[in-house]
């Protein structure tokens, strides 16, 4: 122990050595007024808009009502202690986060401090939270895909490096699942990932952690958790400190994915923040800006051209709907600020299809440009297959008897479809596996499977392929393309696969 | 906030005047005089009361400061007590000091300290300042024990703060840090 004290104090020595007294002046002014985490302050007469301030006692705030006579500011953390009179002096910085890979497996609060017990955060660059996004000059477009490991979204609404992609739908339809999925698929890819939690419970926060760190995704993930019991500002920061978490890396050149869960519970933070400031309220009374809220956040998403280190942020927002009225103020803004959406539905996910992903209503519009061209092969007739079927499904509940053959086909193959696109939570596939079993699916090659047999036909074929054809798995692997050699070689496989692994009764 | 913004606006109308008239330093004499008597409660509370005919606050007003002061000043005080603005006089007659001194390039200063300082030193504290920012200092002085040693200069809404208190708070979060 005596060793250990001698230590503490040779680094506490150390400190008081290098530590510099600057003088300079500073803003202050006086609390006329405190309530609801806002204060109202005098004086403050240079102080800048965002700027963070310092009340006497320690706490922090930040400025964002600058008017004739003073400023209103937020108190960002514990307002104990502030009352009229109290001295609040201006730091001349604005509000900024620690960045960097010390922070990678952390689980941090919106100003980058650690709130998972696991000592200081490591890091010593840091870097302001609300910035301008990468202007045109220096981006590029999206190219590269981002594999989610979910066989309906890779297929039907790919996401690209760069893009942003909202997930949309009601309560528990399992929006986080298909987030938190993408995350675990990360795992052999070299992306960074950023998990914000806004304004969640922290059980459910915790959960999540637990989750990451069993399918050991936390090594590469960073968790910024504003829970529901933090106070409204730090939930309207927290995406923003994750986005500046990204930038470093982005900037750096690689590649990063943000989930923003949710900014539903965002928009109603700053809503909150901007009524009690007294902004004037418009609709559902969220204030005039909450368009640029969230443009300003998702625009700073971007794919960097090779200059530039050919990094990027993509964007995977979450919005939660009320009785599945897309129609709303906050998720109509969103859906036109993203680049497409994956909506999911209740009664989907009540019939047991999950992820319960609408392919009629989701759409990427820039992702298709980045799918491989394996996938486009085999996925492309795909979705309008699923269109065709989901038409066909409600006229053919009066009976299938007397319908033609094409029609009695189209339904059969939509079946199988519906079937081959459920999957389980945590559970990512390869774009090689995706590839090989939508390949068999859309060559017609499980056609003469039952339907509540496919399941089980997939479950095994992965099994086949890894220990028969690993060599053709590679192969796509490698090229991301399926060629004339290749497609005859793996419908031998299937159809080995289909005479001697897989009995059909 | 109403009433900062307000009485902001008739000292600006006062200071207006006063400039035009070139009695700018005569008029903030003369509202020093009328805040000093108008520190009896009982009068502001007089003179807006609504019970109070305006004649009769008229009259009044005329009988404590007829020849006292200039007259742009009594037409002021009757203004207010037209509009029943008297309990904003005092905040008026700041607002109205600080544009005299922003006109005149003085600024007010408030130097505390842990100690009572002697006169040359507070001298040194104030050429040194006014060097710093290039304008005049007018320098008030208190003391707060708890500063431990240094002092905190106040000007205007800026602070320099120089004290022990502030360095060993800033010590204390470098090093928990």
């Amino acid at each position: 122990m005596g060793s250990k004290g001698e230590e503490i104090s040779s680094v506490i020595k150390q400190k008081i050595v290098e530590f510099n007294k600057e003088l300079s002046m500073v803003d202050s002014g006086v609390v006329v007024e405190v309530g609801d985490g806002i204060a109202q302050v005098h004086g403050l007469s240079g102080v800048g808009f965002n700027e963070l301030v310092e009340f006497d006692g320690g706490a922090y705030g930040m400025a964002l009502n600058l008017e004739e006579d003073g400023v209103g500011i937020v108190i960002l953390g514990d307002p104990k202690g502030i009352k009229e009179g109290t001295e609040v002096r201006g730091t001349g910085r604005v509000v900024e986060v620690p960045v960097g890979e010390g922070l990678i497996g952390r689980v941090v609060n919106a100003l980058g401090e650690p709130i998972d017990g696991k000592g200081s955060v490591e890091s010593s660059v840091s870097r302001e939270i609300e910035l301008v996004a990468p202007n045109v000059a220096i981006r590029k477009s999206v190219d590269t895909p981002l594999q989610t490991g979910i066989k309906s979204i890779d297929a039907m609404v790919p996401v690209g490096r760069g893009q942003r992609e909202l997930i949309i739908g009601d309560r528990s339809t399992g929006k986080t699942s298909v987030a938190v999925d993408a995350i675990i698929n990360q795992k052999s890819e070299d992306v960074v990932c950023i998990y914000v939690a806004i304004g969640q419970k922290a059980g459910k926060v915790a959960q999540t952690v637990g989750l990451l760190e069993s399918h050991g995704a936390m090594d590469h993930t960073i968790v910024i958790a504003a829970n529901a019991s933090d106070p409204a500002p730090m939930q309207y920061l927290s995406p923003y400190s994750g986005c500046a978490m990204g930038e470093y890396f982005m900037h750096k050149g690689q590649d990063v994915l943000i989930v923003y869960d949710d900014l539903s519970k965002h928009a109603w933070a700053y809503r909150q923040m901007s009524l009690l400031l007294r902004r004037p309220p418009g609709r559902e009374a969220y204030p005039g800006d909450v368009f640029y809220l969230h443009s300003r956040l998702l625009e700073r998403s971007a794919r960097l051209d090779d200059e530039h280190g050919g990094g990027s942020i993509t964007a995977l927002p979450i919005i939660e709907t009320l009785a599945g009225d897309v129609s709303a103020y906050v998720p109509t803004n969103v859906i036109s600020i993203t680049d497409g959406q994956i909506y999911l539905e209740p009664e989907l996910f009540n019939a047991g299809i999950r992820p319960a992903v609408n392919a009629g209503l989701s759409v990427s519009r820039v992702g298709s440009s980045a799918q491989t061209k394996a996938m486009k092969g085999v996925a492309g007739r795909l979705r309008l297959e699923l269109a065709q079927y989901s038409e066909l499904v409600t006229f053919a509940q009066f009976g299938t008897s007397d319908l033609d053959d094409a029609t009695r086909n189209q339904l059969e193959r939509g079946q199988r479809a519906t079937e081959i696109l459920k999957q389980v939570q945590n559970a990512p596939l390869t774009l090689e596996q995706q590839v090989t079993i939508l390949f068999a699916l859309t060559k017609g090659l499980m056609d003469d499977v039952e339907v509540s047999e496919i399941q089980n036909f997939e479950r095994d074929f992965h099994v086949y392929m890894a220990s028969n054809h690993s060599d053709l798995l590679n192969k796509i692997a490698d090229s991301k393309d399926i060629g004339k050699d290749l497609e005859s070689s793996l419908e031998n496989a299937i159809n080995d696969f289909k005479k001697s692994g897989f009995r059909n009764d | 906030m109403a009433k900062k913004s307000s009485s902001r606006r008739y000292a600006q109308a006062l200071f207006q005047i006063g400039a035009e008239e070139d009695n700018v330093k005569i008029l903030l004499e003369d509202m020093e005089k009328v805040n000093e008597s108008l520190k009896e409660e009982k009068l502001v509370y007089l003179l807006d009361s609504p019970k109070l005919k305006i004649s009769e606050k008229v009259k009044l007003i005329d009988d404590i400061f007829r020849k006292k002061i200039d007259e742009s000043i009594l037409k002021l005080l009757y203004v207010l007590a037209e509009n029943k603005d008297f309990k904003y006089f005092s905040s008026i007659y700041n607002s109205y000091k600080l544009m005299v001194y922003d006109s005149l390039q003085i600024e007010i200063a408030e130097i505390i300290t842990a100690v009572k300082l002697d006169q040359k030193s507070i001298n040194n504290i104030k050429s040194k300042l006014e060097n710093s920012i290039n304008k005049k200092i007018e320098v008030s002085t208190s003391v707060d024990p708890a500063l431990i040693a240094g002092f905190v200069a106040k000007i205007g809404d800026r602070i320099l703060d120089a004290s022990a208190k502030s360095s060993l708070i800033k010590m204390d979060r470098m090093i928990k840090n």
